[in-house]
């Protein structure tokens, strides 16, 4: 999932945020000769920038920046049922867990969506605006299905010791919103959103 | 094909050098490196009295480089201006004891040595191999002192260097000297 440490005899990175201007300026602030090439600093400062940056990165876990508790919704559990837990709790997904509580899946505003026969990317304005209201109406029967039949699986997870870099990975290439985190038996412990990431990775900007 | 040609397009280089100090720094350095050599000389004049033949280290114009040209560098640092010189001094009267009587290999010998045992001790010195190739091949006045060479002029040179470092490298504000000592 992510980068090991790159072994300092290969070549880092090449990374676009320095430039030599801005070393010679640096150089220039301080007092007396410099006795290093704006080349090798530059490479210097890029290999200790990764590993300073890889380290910040490993430090902080999935059990570090999860929400917790987490509510779970049954895989048996209806739609309908569902949906008043969404809208109770005020939140667009959560994960979904078979009876002995391991999560099997996750279900959100995009799969419900989905069965609605709505395009999963659809807007809210797009929902507004849409001629065909009555589809945002589902039916009785459609409301009975079980959370099952609409859900996300298998679900995305991760450990609780999983690092930050890993997990920035997971919802950069998955695509996802949301990662429930469970322990060895597969049981929720918390979940991950993209706000949670947002507020882990700031603290580190 | 492509290892060959990156083999020669290395020789171009890329970038830059590193900018040159203000010139308050630079007049600095002149009255620094210029009181240092002048205390030096005097060091020499007062060897050439006890052994009666001239004698002159060249090597400390190269060290007063360091020391007053870019005292930042670990390679001007007092452990390495004063280890580097007397290591390397031990190595030439050594290697000039060994094999003297041909000065082509005590030179090269000498110097090969001085730079190996320098990085071993950490106190890598440019000038030290200097120190170390005039040693092993120099003239009377280097041989006729024997270890004593060691100690005077090259120990009591480093420290005057050192000291006279010391008390210019530190006169500005915002100017630190030494980095570190031992």
């Amino acid at each position: 999932m992510i980068k090991k440490n790159a072994p300092m005899n290969e070549p880092p990175v090449v990374e676009d945020m320095v430039s030599e201007e801005d070393i010679l300026r640096g150089f220039e602030a301080l007092r007396g000769y410099v006795d290093i090439t704006p080349q090798d600093f530059r490479e210097l400062y890029i290999r200790i920038h990764t590993l300073a940056r890889d380290r910040m990165f490993q430090r902080q876990t999935a059990k570090d920046i999860m929400t917790t508790p987490v509510f779970t919704i049954r895989q048996d559990s209806t739609i309908g049922e569902c949906i008043n837990l969404l809208a109770g709790k005020a939140v667009s997904g959560g994960p979904v867990v078979d009876a002995q509580g391991s999560v099997v899946g996750v279900i959100s505003e995009k799969d419900i969506l989905r069965l609605l026969g709505k395009q999963p990317e659809t807007r809210l304005m797009r929902l507004i605006d849409d001629s065909t209201h009555q589809a945002l109406h589902p039916s009785p029967e459609l409301l009975r299905q079980p959370v099952a039949a609409a859900m996300s699986a298998p679900a995305v997870t991760a450990g609780p010791e999983t690092n930050l870099g890993q997990l920035a990975h997971i919802f950069e290439k998955l695509a996802i919103n949301r990662l429930p985190i469970v322990d060895a038996a597969g049981g929720a412990l918390g979940i991950i959103t993209r706000e949670n990431m947002i507020h882990a990775i700031s603290e580190l900007a | 094909m492509k290892e060959y040609l990156t083999y020669f397009t290395k020789m171009r280089g890329s970038g830059g050098p590193p900018p040159a100090p203000r010139k308050a720094e630079i007049l600095l350095s002149f009255a620094g490196s210029c009181v240092a050599l002048y205390l030096i000389g005097l060091l020499h004049t007062l060897a050439m009295d006890v052994v009666k033949l001239p004698l002159i280290m060249a090597p400390f114009g190269a060290s007063a480089v360091l020391v007053f040209g870019a005292f930042r560098s670990p390679l001007a640092q007092p452990r390495n201006v004063i280890g580097g010189h007397v290591l390397s001094a031990l190595i030439g009267v050594t290697v000039y004891q060994l094999v003297g009587d041909n000065p082509t290999i005590a030179a090269s010998l000498a110097v090969s040595t001085a730079i190996a045992l320098m990085h071993l001790t950490k106190t890598l010195h440019p000038p030290g191999g200097a120190t170390a190739f005039v040693t092993a091949a120099g003239g009377a006045a280097v041989h006729s002192l024997g270890y004593w060479y060691v100690l005077m002029p090259c120990a009591a040179g480093s420290m005057v260097l050192i000291a006279v470092g010391l008390l210019v490298n530190n006169l500005p504000r915002e100017q630190k000297y030494p980095q570190f000592w031992f």
